[in-house]
């Protein structure tokens, strides 16, 4: 079986670009409901930013250059109707953060829900201090605090809260999308 | 470590990120034009987007039954019978005569204001983090919407498209600082300045320079003084609830509640044209 894999990349590589078209489509799913006013209830005035839970899921489970790959593309989507941050930005930051998450469970970490909680956690609070120095304390924002308690806990906590069913549906591809492949070696080998 | 700052993913990212740094650049200095890459992914994405904003607003009207009923209750009772009608009505039905609706409000506005050439445009994104309400709408360099046009609803002002693109433009809403507006009390006419404040936003804009001898009073209409390439005079914007001395000493300040719910936004028009403007281009 494994003879037949290694002679033949192509159900390998069309498994690659089928892996690829959802995660693609699931960003740009996830990026449009994010964006989508008043389709998220706020809670304490905050709104969960999915793309970022969405990127840490899909490192974890493709490493770093998935995940730098998936938070360009959810970050560049992003930015072009962000009214708040410049074109590229978010682009920016998530690429790194994807990279990172990836990068700390190939070397670090075990792929688990309490690791992927754990990292994106680090990475909220990375983002929301990021946001807060640059959009608020930066430009000496008379309602810095105001902000920061009434806006962005709540919006990170939200998110956070928000992570495990991102972690679950990503799981679910993953794991869907191996038992075709099992399926499909198998069909081949027949 | 050592690896990975070694390896081809490495020196992609930093190729990227310079990139990137360069598009941010770029992008804050095309003076209200999009980027070419923001032009095309918007091209893509805007249709999708506006999609679900239409969607959004369907099930908005659905849900705030059940999740509001106190302030429902008290809106109710303000909105007139169409409105009643509207809710009970499909989704689909509910689309098409919101929009007849609201061509209606435009048509009575065009009819009081011929010169005024709009585009239309649906809310489609905005920003949770964005302490102004700044929004996205479907209209773009397309649809004739180039920086500067002012944005209405049937209400009044709400806000001046700062960056358009192909399919989309992004506005500035008047509770903005950066927004600045000349404008006038309609029954003393007298003139100030309105922008958004950075302090308590909640739904309320400053209107300041005010002169120290003026007649406004709480209650007064603030209309736009127009006579310049940038706003048509005479649209509404709000009213006066406040007017106090300004921290100068030398002049008065008023806070102004607009007219439009600016968190509320689903449908807007841009102005990307008026006799004034037309007059002096």
């Amino acid at each position: 079986m494994n003879n037949t894999n290694e002679t033949n990349p192509l159900p390998r590589l069309r498994r690659r670009y089928l892996q690829w078209t959802v995660y693609g489509l699931l960003v740009l799913l996830v990026c449009v409901i994010q964006l989508t006013p008043r389709l998220i209830p706020q809670i304490y005035g905050g709104q969960p930013l999915l793309v970022i839970p969405l990127t840490v899921m899909i490192a974890f489970y493709t490493g770093p250059a998935g995940g730098a790959g998936a938070g360009f593309a959810a970050g560049f989507i992003w930015g072009v109707y962000d009214t708040t941050r410049l074109m590229g930005y978010s682009a920016l930051v998530l690429m790194i953060a994807g990279c990172a998450a990836g990068l700390l469970v190939q070397n670090l970490l075990r792929n688990n829900l309490m690791a992927a909680m754990l990292t994106m956690a680090v990475i909220l609070i990375f983002w929301g201090t990021l946001d807060w120095t640059l959009f608020y304390v930066l430009v000496a924002d008379p309602e810095a605090t105001e902000r920061l308690l009434r806006s962005i806990i709540p919006c990170t906590v939200y998110t956070l809260a928000v992570s495990p069913l991102f972690y679950g549906l990503i799981t679910l591809i993953y794991k869907r999308m191996q038992k075709n492949a099992g399926q499909f070696d198998n069909m081949s080998d027949q | 470590m050592k690896q990975f700052l070694k390896s081809f993913l490495f020196r992609m990212m930093a190729a990227v990120s310079a990139l990137l740094i360069g598009l941010m650049i770029y992008a804050a200095t095309t003076g209200g034009a999009a980027t070419i890459p923001e032009t095309l992914v918007g091209a893509v994405v805007t249709p999708i987007q506006s999609l679900f904003a239409a969607l959004s607003d369907g099930i908005g009207e659905f849900t705030v039954l059940f999740s509001d009923s106190g302030r429902l209750t008290k809106e109710m009772a303000e909105k007139d019978e169409i409105i009643n009608e509207l809710r009970k009505q499909s989704v689909e039905s509910d689309e098409i005569r919101r929009q007849l609706e609201l061509y209606k409000a435009f048509l009575e506005l065009k009819e009081r204001k011929p010169d005024l050439k709009f585009a239309e445009g649906r809310v489609v994104a905005m920003e949770p983090s964005d302490k102004y309400y700044n929004f996205t709408v479907n209209a773009g360099t397309r649809d004739g919407v180039e920086a500067g046009n002012p944005v209405i609803t049937p209400a009044g002002l709400v806000g001046v498209v700062y960056e358009a693109g192909l399919t989309f433009s992004k506005v500035r809403t008047i509770l903005d600082p950066a927004t600045q507006i000349s404008v006038w009390t309609s029954g003393t006419h007298d003139g100030g300045m309105l922008s958004g404040s950075r302090i308590g936003v909640t739904d309320s804009v400053r209107m300041t320079r005010l002169d120290r001898n003026t007649g406004a009073v709480s209650g007064d209409i603030i209309i736009t003084l127009g006579g310049g390439k940038k706003y048509p005079a005479d649209l509404m914007v709000g009213q006066i609830t406040e007017v106090y001395a300004a921290s100068d000493g030398l002049s008065l300040s008023a806070t102004v509640k607009p007219f439009a719910d600016i968190s509320k936004l689903s449908d807007v028009f841009v102005i990307i044209g008026f006799a004034e403007k037309d007059e002096l281009e």
